[in-house]
C-alpha cells in the first residue's frame, strides 16, 4: 500500500470513527433515549482519545508546513538535510488505530486473549499461505 | 398448553411485543441484527459480483453494519428492547468495518 493511500485511509477512519460515536451520542440526546452510548465509558473515551489524536495531527502537520513556508535561503547556503518540514507526524494517527482495537478488544472479545489469539490465527494463516506460494514457485509449480 | 416462557402482552402495541420477545429470549435482537447484517452483506455482494463480476466484501460489510446501526439505535429509545453491550458491539463492528473499507486496496465503488 502506498504511503498516500495509507495517510489518506488513516484520516478517513478517523474522521469515520468519530461520525458514527458523534451520531450514536446526538441521536440518544434527540430522542432521550433510555440507552446512550454515553452510557459507556470507554466509548466516550476512545472518541475523545481520537478527536484529541486528530488535533494534534492536525496542528503538528500545521506547525511543519508553516516552518516549511517561513523557512529561507539566502545564496550559497546549504540547503536543508533532514526534509523535518515536510513531516506529517503520523504518530498521532497510529494511536487512533490502537484506540480502535483496544476499545474492540475490551468490548467486543470481553478484555480476554480471544483478540490475540484471532491475529494470531490470521497472520499464521497468512504466513501458511506466503510459505505454500514460496514452495510451489520454488519447485516450478503454478503458485495458485 | 404449557410455555416455556411468559406470553407478552399483545394489545400493548408492537413494542411491547418486541420487548416481551426480547426479555423472554435474550438472543432475539442480536440475532435480529445479525440476520440483517447478513442479507445486506451477503445480499449486496452478490447482486455486485453478478453486475460487475467482482464483490467490494468491505464495503457491503460497512453498509450492512450501518444499517443495523440505525435499526440498533431506533431501538435504544425503547426501554428493555436492547441492551447497551449490544449497541457498543455494533458501533465498534460498524468503525471496524470502516477500517477495512479504507485500508483496503481493491478498486471500489465508494
Amino acid at each position: 500500500m502506498g504511503e498516500i493511500r495509507y495517510i489518506k485511509a488513516l484520516a478517513l477512519i478517523s474522521l469515520f470513527a468519530i461520525a458514527i460515536i458523534s451520531y450514536s451520542v446526538g441521536f440518544a440526546n434527540d430522542n432521550n433515549s433510555v440507552i446512550s452510548i454515553d452510557q459507556d465509558s470507554d466509548l466516550s473515551a476512545l472518541n475523545s482519545n481520537i478527536q484529541s489524536n486528530v488535533t494534534s495531527f492536525y496542528l503538528a502537520t500545521g506547525n511543519s508546513s508553516e516552518s516549511f513556508f517561513k523557512s529561507s535561503i539566502t545564496g550559497d547556503e546549504q540547503t536543508t538535510v533532514t526534509g523535518g518540514e515536510f513531516k506529517l507526524n503520523l504518530i498521532s494517527m497510529v494511536n487512533v488505530m490502537k484506540g480502535i482495537f483496544k476499545s474492540i478488544n475490551k468490548n467486543v472479545f470481553g478484555g480476554s486473549q480471544a483478540l490475540g489469539f484471532v491475529l494470531t490465527l490470521f497472520t499464521s494463516l497468512l504466513i501458511y499461505i506466503g510459505v505454500r506460494y514460496i514452495w510451489k514457485t520454488w519447485k516450478g509449480g503454478n503458485p495458485d | 398448553m404449557a410455555y416455556t416462557y411468559e406470553l407478552p402482552n399483545m394489545s400493548g402495541g408492537f413494542d411491547n411485543l418486541l420487548v416481551g420477545i426480547s426479555s423472554s429470549v435474550p438472543a432475539f435482537v442480536p440475532m435480529f441484527l445479525f440476520t440483517i447484517y447478513g442479507i445486506i452483506t451477503i445480499g449486496g455482494m452478490i447482486a455486485q459480483k453478478n453486475r460487475t463480476g467482482f464483490a467490494d466484501v468491505p464495503m457491503w460489510s460497512t453498509i450492512g453494519s450501518m444499517a443495523i446501526l440505525l435499526i440498533a439505535l431506533s431501538m435504544t429509545t425503547v426501554a428493555g428492547m436492547i441492551e447497551p453491550t449490544y449497541i457498543v458491539i455494533v458501533v465498534l463492528m460498524t468503525i471496524m468495518s470502516g477500517v477495512w473499507l479504507f485500508l483496503n486496496q481493491n478498486r471500489n465503488e465508494v
